[in-house]
């Protein structure tokens, strides 16, 4: 796999190729600065870019900006976001659109290549990635919710595996559980959350993500934050949200 | 020509003794003018009484007058006028020197009422030509009056044929005689206008104030003058004890003069009584401006200014705070120097040079604005100093505002990049072991270093969270709610407020739900932020058990002050047992800081970005 990386910290950037190298990525080129990687891409051509999020010159999203920018201009090209924070709403600005070959890890997960290389085979088959941190976050939001309290944990667990983006036969070997069950327990999250079933992935992805973001109050648009479009997929889960309401008016 | 005013010491003295002055010049002139008219009582008793009545109220007037400083210097020439006017009615006697007495008196009657109203109100002419305007007067009038006396014969001054009054000269042609009178009549006539014009002119130029108090005065001044010339175009002087209509009409003329002076001085009482008045409806606290403009109404002197004296910094300012020069000692400007009431310098009055005629005035409009002053300049120094509080905590506040985010920079540029940068090598040092026990060494030392980059982490978003400047209150607050052992139901604007406002909120927020979380015993709380007009609504409410109260130096009180800097107001309402709900409401765009009180229209302090003090204490469910 090609990979190219931009960050503007040379200890991490060296690190990261080093690391990626041993494990058999090709990093193609390193760039300190986000604009410089995107010219690059007629050149480098990788299956991936792995970006950070802050960086020159006003270290504030640049590597998001960017990533949006590949998307139009190099739909193929898969990008992994690898942040110093996990932030929901860039999280879900990015994978906002609703197509894959996105992700967006903590820099953290740089220690585990194992579940690194994953990570990048999962947006390069085109899939969406998202930091357990963050999908804790959003499980965390919900913890008191009635839908929630009625999943059994097992189904919980599979829930929280939906939304980082895995596959059933990624949460089955997760959870050591045959593909059957996985489904079984899929249906069974939908049905008690009252989400509308998707055969697409990475739609199901976005349909959780939307689920647990909706919050106590009726703000009507949970993903409006980002100021993105949320695509059909999110608007369809919204629009079963009878529920929420002030919890105390 | 006689000196129309009284000596000084004359002066001086009658004054001082207003009531015997008054009953000694009253009886003189009373009896002066029944002597005078002695003849006249029987033929025409109603003229002669109006011209007794005309003498004393002169006299009478500049009497009273005396001492009055603006209208000192045409006293001297009423008197006169008072003596004049019924020495002109001792033609009526028709024997010896009556006849060139009352001629010589009934001319000079006129030029010195004349000389009078020129002289008003500096005591000098103004110029060469109302200089030639007097000599031409003097010419005309009494000069040509005594020069046809030697011309003619009493008969064709009006006497009686066979009277026997002192004459002088050898008469001339009547012919050539009439013709001379007609052209000293039309001269008379042409002098009254210009006199009319002059005075006129002299109006113009005086102050506001002159002008109100003198006009009445010029007006009688000026019908009196044309009437009697007017008249001098059909009868020559008076000339036997039967006093005409015409006479009388121009003593009844010569009547209103003393009640226009009485007039005058009664809309002096009428300013003095405005003056006082206009400074007691002074706002409160005043204002400099407030107290100049009063005193610019009371004086009609639109250039009138007060330089405040500022102990501190040493120098004067005017009403709208400029440092000011004051004038010197020999500028032509009016310059009074107000002292506080333990003596120390206040500041100082300057009013136009043309009210020094009117200095009384201007020293009772001035002490009348000491209290006010002096309070205006402790507030302005109260509000000085307030700004300069305020305006040290907000450089203060943002000063802490920058380091913070300085400082969640080098963080997140330094020692959390230098930990990644370890966790790569960790990472690749951990696909490289074999040895299970390097492996086990490698996976602890991950997990030590998950945990230290979470806490950095922690510690760099309590810092400042890099979401609240890049994506506003709603990230932020979504990123901290998330984080929190508590069901918390966000309704967050989107909209963008300044940096120091959107720290100031979030703070406050993430302080309330601190609270919230150790306090409370809540299971949902709910945050709004909108914006209700020019003001930003934080809400926090919860439903724990609520009761909450606020104690010196406890989280509400910090909470307050927070709000407080911001010029916002907290409102919070926690009945026991009924949940806690507070509103904080602080203005997008902070007011200035209140008026400096230099002046009531322009706020000239500097406006002052408030900001939030960034409150250390407490657990920080931000971090």
């Amino acid at each position: 796999m090609r990979v190219v990386i931009a960050d503007d910290s040379t200890l991490f950037r060296e690190g990261l190729a080093m690391l990626l190298t041993s494990s058999g990525v090709e990093v193609v080129a390193q760039y300190a600065d986000a604009n410089e990687l995107v010219q690059g891409l007629p050149e480098t051509r990788p299956d991936a870019v792995i970006l950070d999020i802050r960086m020159p010159p006003t270290f504030t999203d640049e590597g998001l900006v960017a990533a949006e920018r590949i998307r139009v201009q190099h739909p193929g090209t898969a990008v992994l976001m690898l942040s110093t924070y996990a932030e929901t709403p860039y999280a879900l600005r990015l994978l906002g659109d609703g197509s894959g070959g996105l992700g967006y890890l903590l820099k953290d997960r740089v220690d585990d290549v194992g579940a690194l290389q994953d990570a990048l085979r999962r947006v390069a088959e085109g899939r969406l990635v998202l930091d357990e941190e963050i999908v804790a976050g959003l499980l965390a939001h919900r913890r008191h919710s009635d839908e929630l309290a009625r999943l059994t944990p097992r189904e919980r667990s599979v829930l929280g595996h939906m939304a980082e983006g895995r596959s059933n036969q990624g949460i089955g070997s997760r959870l050591h559980l045959a593909p059957k069950t996985v489904e079984n327990h899929i249906a069974g999250v939908f049905n008690k959350l009252g989400m509308p079933a998707s055969a697409d992935d990475n739609r199901r992805v976005l349909a959780v993500l939307t689920w647990l973001r909706a919050a106590g109050v009726g703000t009507g648009e949970p993903l409006a934050a980002a100021g993105r479009p949320t695509g059909p997929a999110a608007t369809g889960v919204r629009g079963g949200q009878a529920t929420d309401t002030s919890p105390f008016g | 020509m006689p000196h129309p005013r009284l000596p000084d010491r004359l002066s001086a003295c009658a004054a001082k003794h207003r009531s015997l002055c008054l009953a000694v010049s009253g009886s003189v002139t009373a009896a002066l003018s029944i002597a005078c008219e002695w003849r006249s009582f029987g033929p025409s008793p109603f003229a002669a009484s109006v011209n007794v009545a005309v003498a004393l109220a002169f006299v009478l007037t500049a009497a009273m007058l005396n001492g009055e400083e603006t209208l000192g210097s045409v006293t001297g020439a009423l008197a006169l006028g008072g003596l004049l006017w019924p020495l002109s009615w001792t033609a009526g006697w028709e024997t010896g020197p009556s006849a060139l007495l009352s001629t010589f008196a009934y001319s000079h009657f006129w030029i010195c009422i004349g000389w009078g109203v020129l002289r008003y109100p500096t005591g000098r002419l103004r110029n060469n030509g109302e200089r030639a305007l007097l000599a031409a007067a003097v010419l005309i009038i009494p000069l040509a009056s005594l020069g046809l006396i030697g011309i003619s014969r009493p008969a064709w001054f009006g006497y009686r044929e066979n009277s026997d009054v002192w004459w002088y000269g050898s008469p001339i042609d009547i012919g050539t005689f009439h013709l001379v009178v007609d052209v000293l009549d039309v001269l008379t006539v042409a002098l009254s206008v210009l006199f009319l014009l002059v005075v006129r002119n002299r109006l113009r130029r005086y102050s506001e104030l002159d002008r109100r108090i003198f006009r009445p005065v010029a007006l009688a001044l000026l019908v009196a003058f044309l009437i009697a010339a007017t008249i001098n175009a059909v009868a020559y002087n008076p000339s036997s004890p039967y006093i005409g209509p015409e006479f009388a009409a121009v003593s009844l003329t010569l009547l209103t003069i003393p009640l226009a002076f009485a007039a005058a001085v009664l809309r002096r009482v009428f300013v003095r009584a405005r003056i006082a008045q206009q400074l007691a409806t002074l706002p409160n606290p005043p204002t400099v401006g407030a107290v100049q403009s009063a005193l610019r109404n009371a004086l009609d002197d639109d250039s009138a200014e007060i330089l405040l004296w500022l102990p501190e910094e040493e120098h004067h300012v005017d009403a709208t705070g400029t440092t000011r020069r004051p004038p010197g000692p020999h500028a032509a400007d009016v310059i009074t120097e107000l002292r506080t009431s333990t003596g120390s310098p206040l500041a100082m009055i300057i009013a136009a040079p043309a009210m020094r005629r009117n200095r009384d005035l201007v020293t009772a409009a001035v002490q009348t604005c000491v209290l006010a002053l002096e309070n205006a300049r402790l507030h302005a120094t109260v509000a000085a100093q307030l700004d300069a509080v305020r305006s040290s905590r907000a450089r203060l506040v943002e000063a802490g505002l920058h380091e913070r985010r300085r400082l969640e920079r080098d963080l997140h540029d330094g020692a959390q990049q230098r930990l990644l940068a370890l966790a790569t090598r960790l990472g690749l040092a951990r696909t490289k072991a074999t040895d299970p026990d390097t492996i086990s060494a490698i996976d602890a030392a991950r997990e030590d270093l998950r945990h230290a980059l979470a806490d950095l982490r922690s510690l760099a978003r309590g810092i400042h969270p890099a979401q609240l400047s890049q994506g506003g209150l709603r990230p932020a607050l979504e990123a901290v709610t998330n984080t929190l052992p508590l069901d918390v139901g966000l309704d967050v604007t989107t909209e963008r407020f300044s940096a120091v406002l959107e720290a100031g909120v979030y703070y406050t927020i993430c302080e309330a739900l601190t609270n919230t979380v150790k306090h409370a015993g809540a299971a949902h709380a709910v945050v709004t932020v909108s914006r209700v007009g020019e003001v930003v609504r934080a809400v926090v409410a919860d439903d724990g058990k609520g009761g909450a109260t606020t104690v010196d130096g406890g989280g509400l009180a910090g909470l307050t002050d927070r709000v407080r800097a911001l010029g916002g107001t907290l409102e919070i309402t926690s009945p026991s047992g009924g949940g806690t709900r507070l509103v904080a409401d602080i203005p997008c765009d902070p007011p200035a800081t209140a008026s400096s009180g230099w002046s009531g229209t322009a706020v000239t302090a500097p406006r002052v970005r408030h900001v939030v003090p960034l409150d250390e204490g407490g657990i920080d469910p931000c971090g």
